[in-house]
């Protein structure tokens, strides 16, 4: 748990991340973040919702010092990020991608220790050889995950929701105060993407990490998330429970995306429409 | 709490007597030996405890969800699905006496006469297999099999397939001859080993599992705190009291699930470089030694005498004699002509080969191997070999550097077209052959279009290379640069060497642009 450092934002221990007045003007004048305020608590788990272009990478990436807001702040876990504290910073956070980002050549459990290298830079660990701690601590991310039996294959030969499983791993082996997910499971089919998100979010409930998950599919946001926060075009929305969350304001952060017809408001063939009740929690099939 | 209250009253935790329901992994006391710890538990929370053992895994679990039942052994694997299900709790996980670890694998046991020697081969023998509940006689097993492509579950793949009541009915099953061979518990093994029940030598295991975790005690999650924590507690404890038993016979202790699991997660490390890989490598080194003694090659005499024959050989080529400019620009032109005319050759002569040399686009099998023979033939023959060759036939000039270089690189290139329209995508091939296209125009619309970029890859290498090739086919008398470099040499001009060499490096450098530009956009 984060020690109370006396210069820090007043009443910070209630929010793990805290973003302030957001904005981010690429260098070629696209605004991709206009005005973005969000609070974290420890534990949370926080859905950004979105069309593509609403400005969810471009937040998370800001968050880790990856883009330089054009002004506005950030504050993790006390601290506001800064380039040069962007070490620390980044020690804190673990972070899962849509596409994995695994090296397929390496071991499982060689692709969960690579999540420690920004503390274990000796020569040693050039040649892949860890200490029998971490290498521990990497088996027990993996057994958490359900994979402690794939320890030793290569990355590369596991199936999709078994990778996404090693990135989640990875990330847990930072033992991280905020883990960000950028559309964690975009290229999985959903009853993997469901157990995917469902092993997320308990394992970071137990060990008070919070979640921030950019996700564009309603019905798992809806699902999974303690708080949406919808996102469209660079700025926030909404930012409510999801049993507050109704068929408007999706159409609201969708609207004019030509994403609407998702909901059968595009005009498109009555077979293509999903049914916002059906998007509702429920018992999955 | 205390933990000695034998004679204290019987704590009110509303329950008059416990059941404990106990898989059936072991059909003998000394296999599953829980009645001792039973009583001591009994005597220390003042509450009577009636061991039951079950026919099957689903009934102990069935007992436990249902409230008959407030603790158990499941065995690994039916732990899990009714833990997964909330109704049960691991409080305590049995170390075997003299063991590390409470972890045990799953066994392939066959008779010692058998001839079976690998999981491999048990396919279409008589197999013995556990409860469908049971982790080490049929779980893992069956996981086993199946990544070798054998089903356990499956008459086809197996003579015959009996379900045994526990593993030490398996065991005698696989003594007596009535089956040829059973997965079974290690920890019943072995039991069965210590206590004479199988003589040793009589059974041979032919594969072993990776390690299982020990199936834990469990209580039912319904119990109460105070007695669940007593439970766990006496349990925990009960090795400075008692000689203790259960999963194998007799145990050292019980310890907490949590250490237990440390235990599982610690068989797992392995060392990330074996002797064989420090083997490999020293091996490495030791041949590259022996070869530099052969050869005579001493990197260390060479460093120290470096420095003055570089010296010496820069300072004659010292300062470049451009003096005969205009005859090298022609030589050079003409050694570009050459490079450019040999690749031009070649491409054009590749294409119909490597059409015939890649097995998607041959028109038949035989055509396929004397191009692919082709392309071997003229890529063995070193084109200065062949030029050589060719000056002796036509004599001095141009032409024979031209055509040694078109050959030569044309085996190049063809083995390159061919393996590239080997590795297309056969989508598109597909959908043009199912509207009927015809085959050429399959290759034209389907093959081609995915080749392009590594055509003109390959080409520009290949053009690259040959102004390189054709400097030094000058020197066997196939004309350009390369002979103005001969003679310049054999008169000992030094300086005019020299100014040529910056010729060809210029010439190269721009080539390289030239080449780079037109890579970029066609990628």
């Amino acid at each position: 748990m984060s020690a109370a450092a006396p210069e820090t934002q007043a009443g910070h221990s209630r929010w793990v991340l805290r973003v302030n007045d957001a904005k981010k003007t690429f260098e070629d004048g696209t605004p991709a973040l206009k005005d973005v305020s969000l609070e974290v608590r420890p534990g949370e788990f926080v859905v950004v919702l979105g069309p593509s272009g609403a400005g969810k990478t471009t937040l998370l990436r800001s968050i880790i010092g990856l883009e330089r807001l054009t002004a506005g702040e950030v504050w993790l876990d006390g601290a506001r990020v800064e380039t040069a504290n962007l070490a620390e910073t980044r020690r804190k956070v673990g972070m899962i991608f849509q596409g994995f980002n695994l090296i397929d050549n390496l071991s499982a459990l060689n692709n969960v220790l690579s999540g420690l290298l920004d503390t274990r830079g000796n020569l040693a660990t050039l040649f892949y050889i860890f200490k029998r701690s971490d290498k521990l601590s990497a088996l027990q991310c993996l057994d958490q995950v359900g994979l402690l039996d794939k320890a030793y294959q290569a990355a590369g030969k596991l199936s999709g929701g078994q990778r996404q499983r090693v990135g989640v791993a990875r990330a847990l082996i930072r033992q991280p105060r905020v883990l960000l997910a950028d559309e964690p499971v975009a290229s999985l089919d959903p009853m993997i993407a469901f157990t995917v998100l469902s092993l997320i979010k308990e394992i970071c409930a137990k060990q008070n990490i919070a979640v921030i998950c950019n996700l564009h599919q309603v019905d798992l946001a809806l699902r999974f998330a303690d708080r949406i926060v919808g996102l469209s075009d660079g700025r926030v929305l909404l930012d409510e429970k999801p049993d507050a969350i109704n068929e408007d304001y999706i159409r609201r952060i969708y609207a004019g995306h030509g994403q609407g017809m998702y909901f059968g408001a595009g005009g498109g063939p009555a077979d293509d429409t999903i049914h916002f009740d059906t998007l509702a929690p429920g018992p999955l099939p | 709490m205390t933990d000695r209250s034998i004679d204290g009253p019987p704590p009110e935790f509303g329950i008059k007597a416990l059941t404990m329901v106990v898989a059936p992994a072991s059909d003998h006391a000394g296999g599953l030996d829980l009645q001792g710890l039973t009583d001591h538990l009994s005597r220390e929370i003042g509450l009577p405890i009636d061991l039951i053992r079950c026919e099957n895994y689903g009934e102990a679990i069935e007992a436990l969800a249902s409230g008959a039942a407030a603790l158990g052994w499941l065995g690994p694997h039916a732990y899990v699905k009714a833990a997964r299900d909330g109704h049960v709790e691991p409080f305590a996980v049995g170390m075997p006496a003299g063991g590390a670890s409470p972890n045990y694998q799953s066994l392939f046991v066959v008779r010692d006469d058998s001839k079976i020697t690998t999981l491999a081969e048990v396919r279409n023998h008589r197999i013995a297999v556990g409860d469908p509940h049971s982790t080490s006689g049929y779980i893992v097993p069956r996981r086993e099999l199946a990544d070798i492509g054998i089903r356990i579950e499956s008459e086809s793949d197996f003579a015959e397939i009996i379900q045994a009541s526990n593993h030490d009915d398996a065991l005698r099953m696989v003594v007596d001859g009535a089956v040829d061979l059973a997965p079974v518990s290690s920890v019943n093994f072995d039991e069965n080993l210590r206590s004479g029940i199988i003589k040793p030598g009589r059974l041979r295991v032919i594969h072993r599992s990776p390690d299982i975790p020990g199936a834990p005690l469990v209580y039912a999650a319904a119990l109460a705190p105070d007695l669940k924590r007593r439970i766990k507690d006496t349990v925990l404890r009960a090795h400075e009291h008692m000689e203790i038993g259960g999963y194998g016979g007799a145990l050292e202790r019980y310890v907490d699930p949590a250490e237990a699991r440390a235990k599982l997660l610690a068989a797992y490390i392995r060392p990330q470089w074996t002797w064989r890989t420090y083997l490999a490598i020293g091996a490495l080194i030791g041949v590259i030694w022996l070869v530099a003694v052969d050869l005579e090659v001493d990197p260390m005499a060479l460093m120290q005498s470096a420095g003055s024959y570089f010296a010496d050989i820069i300072g004659r080529m010292m300062p470049p004699d451009f003096s005969d400019l205009p005859a090298l620009l022609l030589a050079m032109l003409e050694t570009v002509e050459i490079a450019l005319l040999g690749t031009v050759l070649a491409i054009s002569l590749s294409i119909p080969v490597a059409l015939c040399a890649a097995r998607n686009t041959a028109p038949n099998y035989a055509v396929y191997l004397v191009a692919r023979v082709i392309t071997v033939f003229f890529r063995a023959i070193p084109e200065f070999i062949l030029a050589m060759i060719l000056v002796i036939a036509i004599g001095f000039g141009a032409m024979p550097g031209v055509l040694a270089l078109g050959f030569h690189t044309m085996g190049f290139l063809a083995k390159f077209y061919a393996d590239a329209a080997e590795d297309v995508d056969f989508g598109p091939i597909d959908a043009l052959n199912s509207m009927g296209a015809p085959r050429m125009q399959v290759v034209a619309f389907a093959i081609v279009p995915q080749i392009v970029a590594p055509f003109i890859g390959y080409n520009l290498y290949i053009l690259d290379r040959n102004i390189r090739m054709a400097t030094m086919l000058g020197i066997v008398g196939a004309g350009g640069i390369g002979y103005e470099l001969q003679a310049a040499f054999r008169m000992f001009e030094y300086q005019r060497v020299s100014a040529i060499i910056i010729l060809i490096f210029a010439t190269i450098f721009v080539i390289d642009m030239i080449s780079s530009r037109i890579r970029a956009r066609f990628q």
